[in-house]
């Protein structure tokens, strides 16, 4: 697979794809046991020490190391729907081989997705993301308006100030554990304008 | 004084050329059936122009079907975009309830842009939600969703339903062209929403924001476009 040294231009052209071709594909929709209780890695004010400062990440946001890949800047924002959540966070690699993300479980539901969005002419809609792949030396984000994980009917509602268990497994790096934060609906403090910037997004074409 | 880069009459950041000239196309079109108002705006001054959104050489018009379609509102009763357009500064987005990134996120921040300007724009800005996804958002659940962005506002979202074909001939009249919400093999609905979000006075919009915008893009807006909203 070609290395891309951020995920905004693939999964575009993924979305649009998507379009003319619904359905086969290897939807990275995964379901999760209950409650995890792995030893856990870091979580929020844990051992992150490695910081890869290339992804901002704001203040009270989780973050794990799993060997050379540095997850950061996750949280959920309180859902406004009792029926469906949005998960957020960057994935960087600092490793020289590309890694993909397999199977994603949490401890609100068994039900989650990975989601992009395609923007055509006016009005928009999310697409399944067929694969989730952190590039060698580059990064996947999850960030507002461009790609998330999909969190489906949470068994209990999600407020602000609460934490969602998650693990995350990638094919070589293994598996971690991410514990979120919910956070106001408005995101992460002092994090909105970063955070869209950052991407440098451009699907409408 | 005007910003240099805004020479121009239409932007085009985060849109394509296409899709700038198709609304100009529509709303030329539309001319002919909006019985417009004269605009009680003043003569802008060169830094009202200076909006972050994406500014239209052609605004989109509400035709007069548009401004008179019926809607049922979480206001209780049903209304139309033309009441709620009345003496406001009217903030159009397309979305629906079940979305949980675009729909919220964009909610969230015009809920924050809103509740940063001054009480009397406060008063006079109204932003109306209208629902993509009409067999599950009924005035209830888009009441208690609303809740979510507008608490402590002076004036609350307002959400609008109606039937898929009823939302949709508006929505692509004002260059929104919504498709109905379709079931998938795995179970899941797609629903599509408003890539944009129109600000109209007086029954046109000017200005839109896509994707990109943030909070202070919003605010700085607002505050330039209240200005114009007539005085009456």
């Amino acid at each position: 697979m070609p290395a891309r040294t951020d995920n905004e231009a693939a999964s575009t052209k993924e979305g649009k794809s998507m379009n003319c071709r619904p359905n086969v594909r290897v939807a990275l929709v995964l379901l999760a046991t209950a409650a995890v209780s792995l030893t856990a890695c870091s979580s929020d004010g844990g051992a992150a020490k490695n910081a890869a400062p290339s992804s901002q990440a704001p203040a009270g946001t989780a973050h794990a190391d799993l060997g050379d890949l540095h997850i950061s800047g996750g949280y959920i924002p309180q859902p406004a729907s009792p029926d469906v959540a949005a998960a957020y966070f960057t994935v960087t690699n600092d490793g020289s081989s590309a890694d993909t993300l397999t199977r994603v479980t949490t401890d609100v539901t068994s039900n989650v997705m990975a989601m992009g969005e395609s923007d055509h002419d006016g009005a928009g809609s999310m697409t399944d993301l067929s694969q989730v792949v952190v590039p060698a030396h580059g990064a996947f984000r999850f960030t507002p308006r461009h790609a998330h994980l999909m969190l489906q009917k949470p068994t209990r509602p999600l407020k602000a100030g609460q934490m969602v268990s998650m693990t995350i497994t990638f094919t070589h790096a293994g598996t971690v554990r991410l514990d979120l934060p919910v956070v106001p609906i408005s995101g992460p403090t002092g994090t909105q304008e970063p955070m869209h910037d950052m991407g440098g997004m451009s699907s409408g074409g | 004084m005007s910003a240099p880069s805004l020479s121009p009459p239409i932007r085009t950041h985060r849109r394509s050329a296409w899709a700038v000239m198709r609304i100009a196309a529509l709303s030329v079109a539309l001319l002919s059936a909006a019985a417009c108002s004269s605009a009680a705006t003043s003569a802008p001054s060169p830094s009202a122009t200076a909006f972050h959104g994406d500014k239209l050489s052609q605004p989109i018009e509400l035709s007069a079907q548009a401004s008179a379609a019926r809607f049922r509102a979480t206001t209780g009763g049903t209304t139309t975009l033309g009441a709620l357009q009345r003496g406001n500064l009217m903030l159009v987005y397309f979305g629906y309830t079940h979305c949980p990134d675009v729909c919220p996120t964009t909610m969230a921040d015009l809920g924050q842009a809103v509740r940063q300007l001054p009480t009397q724009a406060q008063t006079h800005t109204q932003v109306v939600f209208v629902t993509s996804d009409p067999a599950r958002d009924t005035p209830a659940v888009m009441t208690s969703w609303l809740h979510n962005f507008d608490s402590g506002l002076l004036h609350p979202f307002v959400g609008l339903t109606a039937s898929i074909k009823a939302i949709d001939a508006v929505a692509t009249s004002v260059g929104v062209p919504l498709e109905a919400p379709r079931k998938e093999a795995n179970g899941t609905i797609t629903v599509q929403h408003g890539a944009e979000t129109l600000a109209f006075i007086d029954g046109k919009a000017g200005v839109l924001w896509t994707g990109g915008t943030n909070v202070a893009d919003y605010v700085h807006d607002l505050n330039v476009l209240i200005r114009r909203v007539g005085s009456q």
